[in-house]
């Protein structure tokens, strides 16, 4: 038993002597904040004082913010919206890309420009695309006689206004991924399906999707868990105005820490979202059979 | 024996503890190279500051206070400063997370204390005690566009104004197929709630109300939904500002500093962005008092506010107190603050910008370290601006109205800046209606809790 365990040793030991350091990186900045934030959540902290434990008092108090329920259904929107257009929108230009015989590595990079923009660029830029005076949307949608739109000045339109922005800067990377897995499918189902007489929305429907849906579905996971987090777009956009009306579960955490210096309650709305974002991810990863798939 | 070898001990011990200097961290400038004169003349204070206290030792810490979190990030490795410069608006929160300590009994005996204006205090005053010692003022007050003023016929400002003439200076002003607006308010975070109560105390209103001990939402009334009102004109019936309205504090410096606004309204330092970023002449900027509001109550007021020297609540021995204390008046309104005026405006000078503050000082306007202050930024009119008329100068002291007493930046941040932001964004939103609802919860949900406390 002994020679076996250290046989296994030898076999293994320096396999996982590699692994340290990224042990170590994981729970010094993951693991560790992680499980310090859930600790947080029942503390009342003021930097530079001792922590106190103060039991439930954090998460009643977010449970009876009025700025909560704001917050949760705008993310709710704004994750809603992402996911309509967001979730197809890759796809359909991946597929469409793929399908094109020449140029195709110009309309590749073409649609991976807006990822490589510094996110401070790019929301400078669309500040000036909504400015409702000279801003792009506005002119463009005059053309047609529409009167010009507040965007991110209203409070209906500001959530919309801000998923056609992040959809805008982040499909491509998703498209990227699209095409990679693309490139996976094999010629031969294609030609089958060709000399089967099958159109290409048929090919599409019959051998392209199927084909991919491990992709799709793994990644329609993690923009869920991407979108659920928004924070950058209404922080540097509207600073979660107007009227609370662009506020996300996110910011208002932020705001908890920063403009409250109340991390304890930041803690606390952060672990919630945390273990919701958990169960969510669990039962779609159950459901869609992904752990299955993987697994295999 | 062992009482021998106890005694010797303590008595070790003792001397080792009277002879330990006491250490104490004292913000220099951040380190960069544009700050080189600033750090230059501060660590020679700092050098003078040890000849003159042999028993203290100071430690230099890059340290400037700001909003983005730096503060709190020192604060938790405890390595902030003892003593720092912070703002006005923040002594409530400051006094609240114990990050300050009491300054009462220090300022009580100050030789100096005399020499400040009465109200220079008023900011960092919490619970009836002084926590800071005012380091620079601000009276809030308008800044115009001379050229657009003079380019749409619009005298320059009288010192009583009003809202009329504002109005009137604003609609002509602006030119929106031109991109221009009249005036440009903050539309964006607390510093929209900062700028709106700027109008309701010139309409006679006030936000809070202390009675018998206890704080009142007080911005439902008749005077603060003129105000409100006023804003929603601003935007639905003059079209007067920014179609773009949701500007921070910088934003609207930067939109004035590219003459898309003819009027703007600043504290100290936010025309230092329309100088030094956006090369707008300093010469062709206009000062005037804030207008007065209408109806019977209606008066000229803006916000008082500054920076303040307070120490850091983290020093908990009374040694490092004291030092902190001796830190924050030595050399205090004397040539060594000359000296630093100085060495800004070099800075200044070398960096080919302009020191663009403006120099509000707390002291009474006749002391004379006032008016050598003055000398020296009318000395170096290529680096330095010395702000307003003497007219202005006197009549602005008068204009002053100080913050909320209570949660300031509550009311600021969750209330008014969404006040602000539906009647900029709601062409039939009800003024009075909203002014109402944002009190009544600012009451219920802010001030109701925390009176409470006081009768517990």
């Amino acid at each position: 038993m002994e020679q076996a365990l250290g046989k296994g040793r030898g076999k293994y030991g320096m396999g996982l002597l590699f692994l340290v350091p990224a042990l170590l990186v994981f729970g010094l900045f993951q693991w560790y904040p992680i499980v310090q934030n859930f600790l947080l959540a029942f503390q009342s902290y003021v930097p530079g004082f001792d922590k106190e434990w103060v039991g439930l008092k954090n998460i009643l108090y977010i449970l009876h913010d009025p700025r909560l329920p704001k917050a949760i259904l705008n993310t709710l929107e704004f994750v809603g919206i992402c996911l309509v257009v967001g979730f197809f929108v890759p796809i359909v230009v991946a597929i469409t890309v793929m399908e094109i015989r020449r140029g195709r590595g110009f309309f590749r990079l073409a649609i991976y420009i807006p990822n490589m923009i510094p996110g401070i660029a790019l929301y400078i830029i669309w500040r000036w695309v909504f400015n409702p005076d000279f801003g792009l949307l506005n002119q463009f949608i005059g053309i047609f006689g529409v009167p010009h739109q507040q965007w991110v000045l209203s409070s209906r339109q500001v959530l919309p206004s801000l998923s056609l922005m992040a959809t805008w800067a982040g499909f491509g990377g998703t498209a990227v991924l699209y095409m990679s897995s693309l490139t996976t499918v094999s010629a031969e189902l294609y030609e089958a399906a060709e000399l089967e007489g099958a159109g290409f929305l048929q090919r599409v429907r019959s051998v392209t999707l199927p084909a991919i849906s491990g992709t799709i579905n793994l990644l329609l996971v993690l923009q869920l868990i991407a979108t659920f987090q928004v924070l950058q777009e209404p922080f540097v956009m509207t600073a979660g105005g107007p009227n609370n009306a662009s506020l996300t579960v996110m910011l208002l955490t932020f705001n908890y820490a920063f403009e409250d210096v109340e991390f304890g309650r930041a803690g606390a709305l952060g672990s919630l979202l945390f273990l919701a974002l958990l169960g969510l991810s669990y039962l779609y990863v159950k459901r869609s059979g992904l752990a299955k798939a993987k697994g295999a | 024996m062992k009482r021998v070898l106890f005694i010797i001990m303590a008595a070790c011990i003792a001397l080792g503890v009277y002879a330990a200097p006491v250490e104490l961290k004292v913000p220099i400038p951040a380190n960069t190279p544009e700050n080189k004169y600033r750090i230059d003349a501060k660590m020679a204070q700092i050098k003078r500051f040890e000849a003159a206290n042999p028993g203290i030792h100071c430690v230099a810490v890059n340290f400037e206070y700001d909003n983005t979190g730096q503060f709190l990030v020192m604060q938790a490795a405890k390595q902030a400063p003892d003593v720092m410069s912070v703002w006005a608006t923040e002594a409530q929160m400051l006094v609240a997370k114990k990050w300050v300590v009491p300054l009462e009994d220090y300022i009580k005996t100050w030789d100096k204390t005399a020499w400040y204006n009465k109200d220079a205090f008023l900011p960092f005053v919490v619970g009836g005690i002084r926590y800071g010692v005012p380091d620079q003022n601000y009276i809030k007050h308008v800044l115009y566009n001379k050229q657009m003023f003079a380019a749409k016929g619009v005298p320059a400002p009288k010192l009583n104004w009003t809202w009329a003439d504002f109005t009137n200076a604003m609609v002509k002003t602006t030119d929106k197929a031109q991109g221009v607006a009249g005036f440009a308010p903050m539309g964006k975070g607390a510093e929209s709630g900062w700028g709106f109560t700027d109008f309701i105390y010139m309409a006679g209103g006030e936000v809070e109300q202390v009675r018998n001990g206890k704080t009142y939402a007080v911005f439902d009334s008749p005077e603060a939904v003129t105000a409100a009102q006023f804003f929603k004109d601003l935007r639905w019936k003059y079209d007067a500002i920014p179609a773009n309205w949701a500007n921070g504090w910088g934003d609207v410096y930067n939109v004035f500093g590219s003459k898309q606004a003819a009027m703007v309204l600043d504290a100290d330092n936010g025309r230092a962005i329309a100088i030094n970023s956006l090369k707008m002449d300093p010469a062709n900027i206009g000062l005037a008092l804030m207008p007065k509001g209408p109806g019977s109550k209606g008066r000229q007021a803006g916000v008082l506010g500054g920076t303040f020297l307070v120490t850091n609540g983290l020093a908990k021995s009374k040694e490092v107190r004291d030092a902190a204390w001796k830190w924050i008046i030595f050399e205090r309104w004397d040539d060594a603050g000359l000296a630093d005026l100085q060495a800004q405006i070099k800075d200044a000078r070398a960096n080919k910008q302009f020191r663009a503050q403006f120099q509000y000082s707390p002291l009474l306007p006749n002391a004379p370290y006032v008016q050598k202050e003055r000398a020296i930024l009318v000395e170096n009119p290529d680096a330095a601006v010395a702000w307003g008329d003497p007219a202005f100068l006197s009549a602005l002291p008068g204009t002053a109205h100080i913050e909320p007493p209570v949660a300031a930046q509550d009311v600021y941040g969750k209330y008014l800046n969404n006040v602000v932001q539906v009647l900029f964004s709601e062409k039939d939103a009800d003024a009075a209606a909203i002014m109402k609802d944002a009190n009544k919860r600012f009451q219920a949900e802010v001030l109701d809790p925390l009176n409470a406390a006081k009768d517990q």
